[in-house]
């Protein structure tokens, strides 16, 4: 990629983020890189690309003889700035090079990723064999009567009514309020999934309007 | 300081000379070189500049000219006067600031060449960039990209452990000093 053209101010913009942080074009010392990219340069770069201006005044402090001298190849020109030559600098000790993670082998590769479904088909297997939990809750109700002449029984009897897959009906008992009310307080065991609180007090506030004022839950337990 | 004593022997195998004696004197501990007529040069800059000069491969490091000499001395007075005497979080990072706003337009600390300035300056700020995050190093980025043009001459550095920069992509808006 290179820094593209010198001659335009991207180019000289790309050498300035480029030498930035470096010397020189490779390594620690002058070399041909430099020298290569040195004779594109048309003129001096603008006094606000400081990095450029820097490493071009140092290049230009070589005489033509010392220049000739440096190390290295004379390169394509495209070869050298962000990502061309620089970045596979061996001089460099930064760990970035390294893929820390990633495999050498192929082939290693495959094995393992073959062992890794073989065992996750097997976890798989093995749940599936297990019966699953079935979430269920264990549910007091406070059925509140409409006044003191309420006939508890009745109100019993037809909570007792509603049915639904899921839905256990469990020991009920009266407990006194006040002023001779007596609320009904009645157990139920539900599975979670299938069995919705809510619409079980819903349906008794609703069909039996007449008989019960209000129901609240007493007691919500997960089993 | 065991520092100041490997310091001027990794000079001395620079330059290719013995190191020859050091001790160390008074409460400060200023290195002391041992040598034959009895002078016995004292202080890092004295010792420093005593074993470039006794050595045939010196070259230019300690100047040319009257300015450019000046020039090295101060930077050299800078390296003890400053940095060795800062301790203090806000007196760092104001050196660090000012190396940094200097070294904008130079490779070297003397501008087109190394010299013993850039040594004993990066002796000295060896373990205050070891012990700077990424983000610090790449705000100060003229610093070092300087540090580490110096740290990669392995005729100097020697032994001591190279110092890590990385420039990150996330630091898009990091605040250059």
């Amino acid at each position: 990629m290179g820094f593209g053209d010198l001659k335009s101010r991207a180019g000289q913009q790309a050498l300035d983020t480029f030498v930035s942080d470096k010397s020189y074009i490779e390594g620690f010392q002058p070399s041909q890189a430099d020298v290569v990219v040195f004779s594109a340069m048309p003129q001096s770069p603008a006094a606000d690309l400081p990095h450029a201006l820097r490493w071009y005044n140092h290049i230009k402090s070589y005489s033509d003889a010392e220049k000739k001298g440096f190390g290295g190849q004379k390169k394509d020109l495209a070869k050298y700035g962000p990502a061309g030559g620089a970045g596979d600098s061996k001089d460099d000790d930064s760990d970035d090079d390294i893929d820390l993670f990633g495999s050498d082998d192929s082939e290693e590769e495959a094995e393992a990723a073959a062992l890794k479904e073989k065992r996750l088909a097997e976890y798989a297997a093995k749940k599936a064999k297990k019966p699953a939990v079935i979430a269920k809750s264990n549910i007091v109700l406070d059925i509140k009567p409409m006044d003191d002449e309420t006939d508890m029984a009745e109100v019993e009897k037809q909570v007792r009514e509603i049915k639904q897959d899921g839905l256990l009906w469990g020991a009920a008992k009266l407990v006194p309020v006040a002023f001779g009310i007596k609320k009904l307080q009645i157990a139920m065991v539900v599975e979670d999934a299938k069995v919705s609180v809510d619409d079980i007090t819903e349906k008794i506030e609703a069909d039996m309007e007449d008989l019960v004022q209000s129901v609240d839950i007493h007691l919500f337990q997960k089993i | 300081m065991v520092d100041t004593c490997d310091e001027l022997s990794r000079l001395a195998t620079y330059l290719g000379v013995s190191c020859g004696k050091i001790s160390f004197d008074g409460k400060e501990k200023v290195p002391v070189l041992k040598v034959q007529n009895n002078t016995n040069p004292k202080g890092l800059i004295t010792v420093a500049k005593y074993i470039t000069r006794s050595s045939k491969n010196a070259a230019n490091l300690l100047g040319a000219t009257p300015e450019e000499k000046a020039a090295i001395d101060q930077w050299l007075e800078y390296r003890v006067t400053r940095i060795d005497r800062s301790t203090l979080d806000k007196d760092v990072t104001n050196n660090l600031r000012e190396l940094n706003q200097y070294l904008t337009d130079k490779v070297y600390v003397m501008g087109n060449s190394l010299t013993l300035a850039d040594i004993l300056l990066y002796n000295g700020l060896v373990r205050v960039m070891g012990s700077l995050s990424f983000y610090e190093k790449e705000s100060f980025m003229n610093l070092s990209r300087w540090f580490d043009n110096i740290q990669h001459q392995t005729a100097i550095r020697q032994s001591l452990e190279l110092v890590h920069f990385q420039r990150n992509q996330l630091y898009r808006g990091v605040r250059v000093h």
